[in-house]
């Protein structure tokens, strides 16, 4: 199985943020072990119902990581977030990287 | 002996300029963690990401008007520390194209400067690249 | 020679590189343009909202040597542009990007624009800037 980790940087309105959840849907459906990061101002689409795509990414089976430092940085309260996200920190994110076989793409 | 470029576990390639957003803080967050990991690293940084550890910086931000007694380390200070700190774990190479185009071919100590056309042998020396940031 | 006229500062963008900036966030600039002679108001707007919540001290991640990294920390340069006087707005619309109870946490003094309407006039400025 193919292992993915994405890294969305860019807030919600940001230039193709809603194409890249997309691209993280299609590698769900296709079969992959899936995780969305989201961190820097990617982090206000983990706000609850702020993104419909995302729903679809979960709702396929997808893993979704929330940075916790940038969420704190922005001021999003814990309650606030999507309640499937994982609050993750960059242990966590170098842990997955070093994952051999595993593919990172950073947007 | 003919120089080769150390093997890494992971290649952070730093396209996206200074100042724009937090990419450049994320991408120290991540190199700490990985060396924290035992991680071997490289970085190679292409356009405005070159001039971060111009010598031209120094090793201060210029002074708070507000606070003269404060110093605040450069990022080229920043990145020297962590250089200093994992000598045999962490490699950091600057474009020399994009350093030039971006007036910054004079780089700190232990920053090695590579032409554009050796970047493919960085890719071959790690297990995988993530690259950060567009110009 | 300090200028007698208005500008109104729109603030949007926001987290501008936290280790490059340090101290000198975009709030500080606006800080410094005041203290200079310059009578500015500031409306928050988009992302640069998250700026007016009270968030607490947030731990820096670690540096080199035993050190944290030096980051900026714009929420001090916004607790001194108030402490100065300044009027600061912030937009509710883009507080909802922060999550339900964002607007029920900031920092206080900080002037909530609940209709465009509540805002700052712009016909009361000789400029505005965003910034």
């Amino acid at each position: 199985m193919d292992a993915y980790l994405l890294i969305e940087s860019a807030g919600p309105a940001g230039a193709g943020g809603d194409r890249f959840v997309g691209d993280a849907c299609r590698l769900v459906r296709q079969g992959g072990d899936v995780t969305l990061l989201l961190t820097q101002d990617g982090v206000l689409g983990a706000v609850a119902d702020s993104s419909p795509r995302l729903g679809d990414y979960l709702g396929a089976g997808g893993a979704l990581w929330v940075d916790a430092f940038s969420l704190r940085r922005r001021g999003v309260a814990e309650e606030d977030v999507e309640p499937r996200a994982r609050l993750v920190d960059m242990d966590d994110v170098a842990a997955r990287l070093l994952r051999p076989g595993l593919r990172a793409v950073w947007h | 002996m003919v120089w080769t470029v150390p093997h890494s576990d992971v290649m952070l390639k730093i396209l996206g300029a200074p100042h724009q957003d937090d990419l450049v803080t994320s991408a120290l967050r991540l190199t700490r963690a990985l060396l924290d990991q035992d991680a071997r690293v490289q970085v190679w940084t292409c356009g405005d990401a070159t001039r971060l550890t111009s010598a031209a910086l120094g090793a201060d931000k210029p002074l708070d008007p507000a606070d003269h007694r404060a110093r605040h380390p450069s990022t080229a200070a920043v990145i020297g520390d962590l250089l200093a700190a994992h000598p045999e774990r962490l490699h950091w190479y600057v474009c020399r194209f994009c350093a030039a185009d971006r007036a910054a071919p004079e780089q700190i100590p232990g920053v090695r400067t590579r032409p554009p056309s050796r970047f493919w042998e960085h890719v071959r020396a790690t297990d995988k690249v993530l690259a950060l940031g567009v110009c | 020679m300090a200028d007698s006229r208005s500008t109104l500062l729109i603030v949007e963008r926001a987290h501008r590189g936290a280790v490059e900036t340090q101290f000198s966030d975009e709030l500080y600039f606006v800080r410094a343009l005041h203290r200079m002679g310059g009578s500015v108001d500031v409306l928050l707007r988009g992302p640069a909202t998250g700026y007016a919540i009270d968030t607490g001290p947030v731990p820096a991640p670690p540096g080199a040597h035993g050190t944290d990294l030096p980051l900026a920390d714009p929420r001090r340069s916004l607790r001194a542009l108030l402490a100065d006087g300044v009027p600061v707005w912030a937009e509710e619309a883009g507080l909802a990007l922060f999550g339900a109870s964002a607007a029920t946490r900031l920092i206080p003094d900080v002037r909530l624009v609940v209709r465009d309407d509540d805002g700052p006039d712009w016909s009361a400025y000789d400029r505005v800037w965003f910034f």
